[in-house]
């Protein structure tokens, strides 16, 4: 692959590709400053520093959206000496992560001004942690994919502990710190297997040494993809790399949760879609590889989840389901497979933000996480009670909500592009059955009637706070519009990944070719 | 004015929703009072059932089938259109689905007149009604789906509409997981179609894909691409999707348990409208069926064992809507299995006259527990023609219609099936003696619940006009629609506008009639010495005498109890398994835990059993496995 990028100095174009990024890191530290400034911490000033998040994160996605119009060819192009890459992909996926954290910054603000006092170390902390998803997202070099990760990983383990004050938070923090550093460790060491092979840290480069590599079955190659691998199987929480998260989702602040669940995750799966798609191409093991922690995932996952009775350690092991369904299209890794992950995230996105929402809002009426608290809540907020329904259907995947039609196109997809993997997509479509039954528990006890203490006292009008509140109806609209209005967003997902297939040699799959 | 009709046939769906939305936004933002809301709905319904019926009247006297389709989803190569397909059986069930659900509308203003959920449940009918009117004139299969999948999720807010009873919210919970195990079937059926397929949709319009319209290729395509055995599995997995709904062995657990929602709901729903999506699923997918001479066996089978498996249930309840709702189970069976013998007219005829008189059954029954304030045990009943005569007399006319006797309605749907199982002794034999059954237990209700003397407590009364009206109105097609649509004297015959390929009447089988008439008597002399004015024969000592049937028929052949041991001896065993494997192996493998941890226990206590440790020493071991298996495997 021929490099285009010859100039030595950053230019205007790298300057803009990355606006979004300046402007979240100014934000970042805008807030840093102000949270030195306001000392009283007065209802008054915290929420001010939530709409000044606020508005650098929605200042940011603007830039983004600005960007992308101002290509409407969108050529692929390196940035930044070829450390980043623009091209579609990466601005559906900074897109996603970016509106993922507008609706984490939002739904947080009830929960922390509860909990804690110091607010402003939150939001700096979560427009961190993703600045480092998007370079993520972008990165076109092992280089720019480990700060990227970095950032990531080390914000959210301060994120995790972000309530020092309770056991369970220092837990959940220390926990994650130790996985994740292992998961590091093993990652640099396969990335040190590829450079060793490849001789180049970028990913062009890279493809084109390893490309001699194709067909061939050897130890070390096999141990450098494992070994990448496992360290983002631990990002996606993949079983068997999934121990942490169950864990650290229970521990951690609620937000912290939510924003791990959607956020690390989607900036994860980008990385891990860019790496595959990019730089091992028709790697012999791969398609095995990914079936084995797909079906792991989703089995594990949605079994493990009927016997939890804490919401959080229940999504968390539903979290594992999904990052099993999603891989069934890495393992045909057609870029119609891969293009519906795309799509899943961005109605996972929405869907397990808003039930982390509902999730956060229960918690702070009810003063718990267990779901036996929730029971007869249909009677004193019935309006949140119905978009936790619509959430927990569409996660179930029933139609017409958007987590009905990710999982339609993605399977679809999955047969059309092998038909040899029937059999997943039946195992995948089993478990999503299983996973009906503890998502509708969840429903059928917030509509029975004997109302639990916590229900029983609360209050009857207390008012939604803004923020929460649309951040809801922005994520039950869109759970329920995305998928009846599919077609843009899939034309995007798919056309973002063919842009990366087209990098490569073409591996021809069997069955049908788009 | 034929044209627009015609154009805008795609309104009939949007009326109710329209009266949906209103009913949302309007006690959303107050502008609705709560106990309001109704004549929306029924004016919804109304507009629905006229347009259907100008369109009838404008449709030609040659009735060809109109479609028209949009492109609605666009996923790479793969178009996925909505549009509306109407033919003679989306007519004959845009008939039903309007005419039944405006009668039912109307007689829930009556029943739900006190309930403080009045206007939710208003809302929840018209929700019902978009998506079973959509689901109708949907002209594809992924359009069919959809709207599939959100009947069931009308029926389960039907269903569990008294959700503050903890008996409700489980039965609309079994409704809704029994029906996703169907579904799970009808969508990996609809996903290898697609797949074997595809070659055949390639050739055509694009708007077309999956079409009902164009299926007939589709389907020899797909065999002849998949061959006769993974094109045989193809069907059965798509027929779980009606297996389900239809309330079909052994899929069926859920129908009987949904008689915890609302009466309205156990008629329109329960009986006249969604269970019947499934036979009508089947008559969409027809080509796909006929052509695997298997799939159709296995249907016919699975719908008569139905049927008579339901039937012999129904013997035993004492619950006049648990027996109704065996009935209609059985009664589905007998509309499988025509499907399954090919007889596709008799059984969307069936499906017809059974949707008016079971409806109107189902009406009586909630009109009798209205009567006898909210008592649904028939051994508290009795005696009822007395106080409450237009429910009596209704009943009566919806028994005899079942039972199959000349001329009313049932007979002559009943009949053609039966008669069409005609060349298969075993399935005729079956077919006939769940007819006998039909006749002496609906005979036992209406003895039970109408003659005699008043068990109960309190004094029974007939119910408001609301009510009986439409029960009255039912009783019209119940009585004349089969004669109507015989084919005999002249008149015209339900085949000619409803078929399969071409029309064909079968010409009577006398004998076949003769032999259901006369089962038909049998039936109801047996009901009529046990449970009649006479009682000659005493129920207990029969009950005594055959103490293991009974038994079994009681305890409803063991299907809950099975369903019961499966869901808590292996199901939640794996389960258990996953959880333990989660947690425990992990800490055993590493042999440096000793016990559970207790989650509050502090951070120390958690780091310092091992635990973190542990997660660590399985990701090196994942990874070490991992490349050991794959380089095994590779």
């Amino acid at each position: 692959m021929p490099e285009t990028m010859a100039m030595n100095v950053i230019g205007q174009k790298d300057m803009l590709f990355i606006l979004p990024e300046i402007i979240l890191t100014v934000g970042l530290l805008a807030i840093l400053c102000l949270t030195m400034m306001t000392h009283k911490k007065t209802r008054h000033e915290n929420a001010g520093l939530m709409q000044v998040s606020l508005v650098f994160v929605l200042g940011s996605l603007a830039a983004l959206i600005w960007q992308f119009a101002q290509q409407p060819s969108m050529e692929p192009e390196t940035m930044m000496f070829g450390a980043l890459r623009a091209d579609l992909f990466s601005y559906v996926m900074r897109a996603m992560l970016l509106a993922g954290l507008g609706i984490t910054v939002a739904i947080s603000h009830a929960f922390l001004e509860r909990n804690t006092k110091i607010i402003g170390d939150f939001y700096a902390l979560v427009m961190g942690a993703t600045l480092g998803g998007m370079v993520l997202s972008a990165a076109n070099d092992l280089a720019a994919v480990f700060i990227g990760l970095e950032t990531l990983s080390i914000t959210s383990y301060v994120l995790a502990g972000y309530l020092r004050r309770t056991t369970r938070s220092a837990e959940a923090s220390f926990k994650y710190l130790v996985y994740g550093g292992m998961g590091t460790a093993i990652f640099l060491f396969g990335l040190s297997l590829v450079y060793g092979l490849s001789g180049s840290t970028n990913f062009s480069d890279i493809a084109t040494a390893l490309a001699a590599y194709q067909g061939v079955m050897h130890p070390t190659l096999l141990l450098m993809v494992i070994m990448v691998f496992a360290a983002l199987a631990f990002k996606l929480s993949i079983a068997p790399f999934h121990m942490w998260a169950p864990d650290v989702y229970e521990g951690a602040p609620t937000p912290v949760s939510a924003f791990l669940s959607v956020v690390s995750k989607t900036a994860a799966f980008a990385v891990t879609i860019r790496l595959l798609m990019v730089i091992f191409p028709g790697f012999p093991a791969w398609a095995e590889l990914w079936t084995i922690l797909a079906v792991l995932s989703m089995t594990i996952g949605n079994f493990v989840a009927l016997k939890q009775r804490n919401v959080k350690r229940l999504l968390a092991y539903s979290t594992v389901a999904h990052a099993g369904y999603m891989l069934t299209g890495l393992v045909v890794g057609s870029s119609a497979g891969v293009g519906s992950i795309v799509y899943y995230l961005m109605t996972y996105l929405f869907m397990n933000l808003g039930a982390f929402a509902c999730v956060i809002y229960f918690g702070i009426l009810t003063g718990s996480d267990d779901i036996e608290s929730y029971r007869g809540m249909v009677q004193k907020r019935p309006g949140l009670v119905l978009a936790f329904s619509i959430f927990l259907l569409s996660l179930a995947g029933i139609p017409i909500t958007a987590g009905f039609f990710a999982k339609f196109f993605l399977f679809q997809a999955v047969i059309m592009s092998n038909p040899a993997y029937t059999w997943l997509v039946i195992v995948a479509l089993l478990n999503s059955t299983v996973s009906l039954a503890y998502y509708i528990n969840i429903i059928r006890l917030m509509v029975v009637k004997e109302p639990s203490d916590a229900v029983n006292a609360i209050p009857a009008h207390t008012s939604t706070p803004w923020a929460l509140g649309s951040a809801l109806t922005i994520s039950v609209a869109a759970t329920l519009l995305l998928g009846v209005f599919a077609s843009q967003f899939l034309n995007y997902s798919t056309e973002s990944v063919k842009q990366l297939v087209q990098e490569r040699p073409v591996v021809v799959s069997q069955g049908l070719k788009r | 004015m034929s044209n627009a009709v015609q154009d805008l046939v795609w309104l009939i769906p949007v009326y109710p929703l329209i009266a949906f939305l209103i009913i949302v936004l309007g006690r959303w933002t107050g502008l609705l009072k709560p106990m309001s809301g109704s004549p929306f709905v029924i004016l919804a319904t109304a507009l629905g059932l006229i347009h259907t019926l100008l369109f009838l009247g404008n449709w030609g006297p040659a009735y060809t089938a109109v479609e028209q389709n949009w492109t609605w989803l666009q996923a790479g190569a793969l178009q996925l259109p909505i549009g509306y397909f109407i033919d003679g059986t989306g007519m004959m069930m845009l008939l039903v689905v309007t005419s039944v659900s405006l009668l039912i509308q109307i007689y829930t203003h009556g029943y739900m007149g006190h309930d403080p959920g009045y206007s939710r449940f208003y809302a929840y009918l018209a929700l019902f009604n978009f998506s079973m009117l959509s689901l109708v004139l949907s002209s594809n299969l992924f359009q069919m789906y959809i709207f599939w999948e959100m009947v069931g999720v009308s029926s389960y807010l039907l269903i569990g509409f008294w959700f503050t009873r903890p008996s409700a919210a489980a039965a609309a919970t079994k409704a809704f997981l029994m029906n996703r195990v169907g579904d799970f079937g009808l969508l990996i059926g609809i996903l290898t179609l697609l797949y074997f397929s595809w070659t055949y949709w390639q050739g055509l319009d694009p708007q077309q894909l999956l079409s009902f319209s164009q299926m007939d290729g589709a389907a020899r395509t797909a065999l002849a691409a998949a061959g006769p055995v993974a094109f045989t599995v193809m069907a059965i997995l798509i027929f779980m999707g009606p297996m389900a709904k239809s309330a079909q062995l052994p899929l069926h657990t859920w129908l009987p348990d949904a008689m915890e929602g609302p009466t309205p709901i156990s008629a329109l729903i329960h009986a006249a409208t969604m269970v019947a999506a499934g036979v009508f699923l089947i008559a969409r997918m027809y080509p796909v069926f006929t052509i695997s001479p298997n799939a159709m066996m296995i249907i016919a089978w699975i719908g008569a064992l139905t049927a008579f498996v339901a039937a012999t249930i129904a013997l035993t309840q004492v619950d006049i809507k648990k027996a109704l709702a065996y009935s209609t189970m059985s009664q589905l069976g007998y509309m499988v299995l025509a499907m399954g013998l090919g007889a596709y007219s008799a059984g969307l005829f069936h499906l017809m006259t059974h949707a008016y008189f079971k409806a109107m059954l189902f009406l009586c029954s909630g009109s009798v527990i209205h009567g006898c304030h909210e008592e649904q045990d028939m051994r508290k009943m009795g005696g009822l023609m007395k106080y409450m005569p237009i429910t009596g007399i209704t009943y009566l006319i919806g028994t005899i219609a079942i039972t199959g006797v000349l001329p009313f309605a049932g007979f002559w749907s009943k009949d053609e099936i039966i008669a069409s199982a005609a060349e298969q002794p075993l399935l005729f034999m079956i077919a006939i003696a769940t007819a006998a059954m039909t006749a002496f237990y609906m005979f036992r209700t209406y003895f039970m619940t109408f003659h005699g003397t008043y068990r109960g407590h309190g004094h029974p009364h007939e119910s408001p006009k609301v009510m009986t009206m439409p029960l009255a109105i039912l009783a019209v097609p119940s009585v004349i629609l089969g004669f109507a649509l015989s084919g005999f004297f002249g008149l015209p015959a339900f085949s000619q506008y409803v078929s399969f390929g071409h029309a064909h009447h079968h010409d009577p089988n006398l004998g076949v009639m003769g032999l259901s008439i006369l089962v038909a008597l049998g039936g109801f002399l047996v009901a009529w010495l046990m449970y009649g004015q006479a009682k000659v024969i005493d129920p207990a000592r029969i009950a005594s005498a055959f103490k293991p049937v009974h038994t079994l028929l009681w305890n409803k052949w063991y299907f809950d109890q099975a369903y019961g041991f499966f869901a808590r001896n292996i199901y939640l065993s794996f389960a258990s398994l996953s959880a333990w494997f989660d947690r425990t192996v992990i800490d055993g493998i590493v042999g440096l835990t000793a016990g559970t941890v207790n989650a509050s226990g502090g951070a120390m206590r958690a780091l310092q059993n091992g635990r973190v440790q542990s997660y660590l020493v399985i990701f090196f071991i994942a990874v070490v496995l991992l490349t050991v298996v794959l380089m095994w495997m590779v």
